[in-house]
């Protein structure tokens, strides 16, 4: 058992971190250390869950949970978005003089709930991860206390997300009392055909789908992004979803694996609308933060193409997607941390014009990261689409990439209208916050996208290697 | 006799939960609540399961709802306070997804009348403090203790949220 | 099951209810008299041979006395009250073991099952400082509501340090696990925290914050009168009666007749029973004592000296104890 828990030293890690930066933070209020505290944990936990991400999984906790591989992968997602979203934290938070010691603090420890979501074969664990994940991120989102809209921000999500944590211990009371395990690796053999299984399952994906955000449990997101502070919006944008979609995978394909026809047309619709209404409602947005939330619902929707494609191809296709949509996402809310001057903490588009002038760099990745975000070959996002529309062809949902590939050019439209805009010359705007070290991110952030658009068949094959080639069962 | 006492428990428990949201006063609203949750716990005892029994009496009647009574009599909401619920324009919506989520919870519990649930052989031994110890520190130990994390993330955050001042 | 089989239970429930009434009218009987003596008065000593009479003619007074509720209170409440009172501190005999073997009910939760029914001890106070309607009602109720809950927490450490060392939740084996050594010797913080945050659950002085009779006037039963103010009189001497037996439980050895092991093993059961009787319920009457000393002792506490220790010193204290009790139970 001791053992066991040293293989879980990475999420320990960033406990520990979390606590030391309590502690630090009582001592020294506010420290400038506290952020050097949180990267070295991170760093420490990433170096730690690369290290085994080539490795197959292993189970720890007589089953209970499983790290290396799969969730080796994801957790390097997370963490990745976990050291940006501290960068950019402590660029960003000093200049709405929100600079608190416990943010940092409260980023790990969500990342822990996140990272055990991952790695989690029991649902009563995801469940606690889960739970962990969102209290951090209520707090989070209504950090700017003295600011109304971040109250309404913080308010609506803690109490839709209240709500579809009632769905998700609905569901998981439904689920245990028809098969009597909460067990992931255990469900396959005990799944009943009775109605009451079936409702439980439903009410278990409302929640997962209210919390990474897809049609028609996306109504939150734009709210709550707008609300939060940038970083934090980011960091809610990537991590948290793909913590979700990732404990959604594990349920679906590895705990259901066996009646996917019963469950992959629900999420064939659910992506649908996910990118219709994530797109279109897109289109009509002034806001960037409002703008990239409802562009996050979309990416779900193409993310959630690969998991309806129930193949081992599409869920490798969705992990891939994950992590294409991860960097480029981040590497946007970045910039418009940075780039962000109201005191009402707002980024309306037009503000943008000038960027592409005052700070080149900073507007060349903008663009960057957007045509990514488009699928614009050679980056990620074009492979990661690729990745999941030919899973969707090969499962014979031709319906669903034209429908995603008929958005994506939709999209383009909203994408490039900003790229556009930031070129327009407006001398009055005031430098952006610089942050040598944010630059740094974004730049690393853009390098990966670009290998991972060139060369991805490393990325692709190790993330197809997490599953058995019938797709049935994670490895 | 067990079936009785689960007969009492249920209906019990059904109406704390129904006064709970029935109730025009908040200080009766909490109080529904505090029978819900010894229905509730009466339940766990007709189960075996005495430390749950226990444990949901201490810590949900006997400090959190305290703590909710606290609140509202800070506040002293009074009734007239409070606003009437009116269906308006999106009411039609609300009762129609509500009805339908009753429905398919409905439905899917009426499939399994006449099933018969085999009782597990281990059921006694389950709810007694020592199974549930060697449950709790051995293989979901982890889940223990992300639970103290999520313990203390609520903690700090509500602290954080409370107590600092903003410029 | 069979009314046969229950009958001694029944017999044993209405003697222990029996003995805690009359113990809980002879504290109030006794606190006047000791109070007395401790201040240099005489006390009642009129109504029958030295006074004894005294708690039956204070029923009689009480339930002849007009039943008055506000006219703004919420009737159902204010009544319900004093009746949650009583009744919380009446359960908990249920798992008091008496003597050897004589137990209403040892369920293996039994001293969460006490921790569980005095924390809803402040159900009653806070009702009906809330039903009364009244300001110095609802300041002692929510004064109450404070203080029960921040101490219960030490409360429940300090249990649990006893727990720790008995290995065991169940109050017989908790008692059976002292027959070498006292809890109070191997576990003397413990005791003490116990002790202390027995004084604040009980509401008695030094923490009797939520009646305090110069700031509100009689705090929480300020709008009580006749017998459901004496519930509430009664329910707190019941309190003090079974803190002092709950003492004597986790601490002093319950009923272990002390040096019991050189003489007992040769008595008769019934002997050996009632000698255990008696000393469990002498140990309880010497904390009775104790609860009294200590009001004519010790000065009232300011609210916040009363959160302080309570959270400051109180707390970490316990969590230090529980530790320190869990490193020698590993060690030795």
């Amino acid at each position: 058992m001791w053992l066991d828990t040293l293989a879980l030293m990475p999420v320990l890690l960033l406990v520990v971190a979390g606590l030391l930066i309590i502690v630090l933070d009582s001592l020294d209020n506010d420290s400038p250390v506290l952020p050097w505290v949180a990267l070295l944990g991170l760093l420490g936990a990433l170096v730690l869950e690369l290290n085994r991400l080539g490795g197959g999984g292993r189970f720890l906790f007589e089953g209970l949970l499983r790290v290396g591989g799969f969730s080796a992968y994801v957790n390097a997602v997370l963490l990745l978005g976990g050291i940006a979203t501290v960068i950019f934290c402590r660029a960003y938070l000093p200049r709405i003089w929100h600079a608190h010691g416990e943010v940092y603090a409260l980023v790990l420890f969500a990342l822990v709930g996140m990272m055990v979501m991952a790695a989690s074969y029991d649902l009563v664990l995801t469940f606690l991860g889960l739970e962990t994940m969102s209290v951090a991120l209520y707090v989070l989102t209504g950090l700017a206390r003295e600011d109304v809209r971040a109250n309404e921000a913080a308010m609506k999500y803690f109490l839709l997300g209240a709500f579809a944590t009632g769905f998700v211990l609905y569901g998981l009371a439904f689920l245990y009392g028809t098969t009597g395990t909460t067990r992931l690796d255990l469900l396959p053999t005990r799944i009943p055909n009775t109605p009451l299984f079936w409702v439980g399952v439903g009410l278990l994906l409302v929640g997962f789908l209210f919390k990474i955000a897809a049609v028609p449990f996306h109504m939150w997101a734009p709210d709550a992004y707008q609300g939060a502070p940038t970083p934090i919006a980011g960091f809610m944008a990537t991590a948290s979803k793909a913590a979700a979609m990732s404990a959604l995978l594990l349920l679906l394909g590895h705990g259901l694996g066996l009646v996917r026809p019963q469950w992959a047309d629900v999420l064939a619709v659910v992506a649908a609308l996910s990118m219709i209404v994530g797109n279109g409602a897109a289109l009509m947005q002034g806001e960037v933060k409002r703008l990239l939330a409802y562009s996050g619902i979309a990416h779900v929707g193409y993310a959630l193409v690969g998991i309806a494609s129930a193949s081992a191809s599409g869920y490798a296709g969705a992990l891939f997607y994950l992590l294409a949509y991860a960097s480029a996402a981040l590497g946007a809310f970045g910039v418009a941390a940075l780039w962000e001057q109201r005191p009402d903490r707002q980024l309306p588009a037009e503000d943008l014009s000038g960027l592409g002038r005052r700070h080149p760099l900073l507007g060349a990745l903008w663009v960057l990261f957007l045509l990514s975000l488009v699928g614009f070959p050679p980056l990620a996002g074009f492979m990661a689409k690729y990745a999941v529309f030919a899973a969707a062809v090969q499962a014979g949902k031709i319906w669903l990439v034209l429908i995603g590939v008929i958005t994506s050019m939709i999209s383009a439209y909203y994408y490039l209208r900003l790229c556009v805009l930031i070129w327009r010359p407006v001398e009055a705007h005031p430098l952006p916050s610089s942050g040598q070290l944010a630059s740094g991110v974004l730049l690393l952030t853009s390098a990966l996208l670009l290998w991972l658009g060139l060369w991805p068949s490393g990325v692709l094959e190790l993330v197809g290697r997490f599953f058995e080639d019938s797709g049935l069962v994670l490895r | 006799m067990q079936v009785v006492l689960f007969g009492i428990c249920a209906l019990l428990a059904i109406v704390g939960a129904v006064g709970v949201i029935t109730a025009r006063n908040p200080v009766y609203s909490a109080l529904f609540l505090v029978l819900n949750f010894f229905s509730l716990a009466g339940l766990y005892l007709s189960l075996e399961a005495q430390f749950l029994a226990v444990t949901q009496v201490i810590v949900y009647a006997g400090a959190i709802v305290v703590l909710f009574l606290f609140v509202i009599m800070l506040l002293n909401l009074r009734p007239e306070d409070l606003p009437r619920f009116r269906l308006d324009r999106t009411g039609p919506l609300v009762v129609l997804l509500s009805l339908g989520l009753l429905l398919g919870v409905g439905m899917g519990i009426w499939s399994l009348l006449g099933a018969s649930f085999p009782q597990d052989p281990q059921a006694q031994a389950v709810g007694t403090v020592e199974s549930l110890g060697r449950a709790l520190f051995g293989r979901y130990l982890v889940g223990f203790e992300v639970v103290a994390v999520l313990l203390l993330v609520a903690m700090i955050g509500s602290v954080m949220l409370a107590k600092r001042r903003f410029q | 099951m069979a009314f046969e089989s229950l009958q001694p239970k029944l017999l044993l429930l209405a003697a222990a209810l029996l003995a805690l009434f009359t113990m809980a009218a002879y504290t109030v009987y006794f606190e006047r008299r000791i109070s007395a003596w401790i201040q240099n008065r005489i006390g009642p000593n009129r109504v029958g041979p030295f006074g004894l009479l005294q708690p039956l003619a204070d029923v009689l007074k009480l339930l002849f006395k007009e039943d008055i509720a506000p006219a703004a209170a919420d009737r159902l409440l204010h009544r319900l009250a004093p009746m949650i009172s009583v009744t919380a501190a009446v359960a908990t005999i249920g798992v008091l073991p008496f003597a050897h073997n004589l137990i209403l009910a040892d369920v293996n939760i039994g001293i969460l099952y006490i921790l569980a029914i005095t924390s809803l001890n402040v159900y009653g106070i806070t009702l009906s400082g809330w039903a009364s309607n009244s300001k110095y009602a609802l300041l002692g109720g929510l004064r109450s509501s404070a203080q029960l809950i921040s101490y219960e927490i030490a409360m429940g450490l300090a249990v649990l340090s006893v727990v720790v060392q008995s290995e065991s939740l169940m109050t017989s084996q908790i008692v059976e696990a002292q027959a070498e050594i006292w809890n109070v010797l191997r576990n003397p913080l413990g005791f003490l925290i116990f002790l202390i945050t027995a004084f604040a659950e009980t509401n008695r002085l030094p923490f009797d914050l939520p009646e305090a009779e110069q700031e509100l006037v009689a705090g929480y039963h300020t709008e009580y009168s006749s017998m459901k103010f004496g519930m509430f009189y009664v329910a707190e001497y019941m309190n003090v009666v079974l803190s002092s037996a709950v003492i004597t439980t986790l601490f002093f050895g319950g009923y272990l007749v002390p040096f019991g092991h050189l003489f007992m093993s040769d008595l008769p059961a019934w002997a050996r029973t009632g000698l255990e009787v008696l000393s469990f319920f002498g140990k309880t009457g010497f904390f009775v004592f104790v609860f009294i000393w200590v009001r004519w002792t010790i000065p009232r506490f300011k609210y916040n000296q009363l959160m302080r220790l309570g959270w400051v010193y109180l707390f970490p204290l316990a969590v230090l104890n529980l530790v320190l009790v869990a490193l020698a139970r590993m060690l030795f």
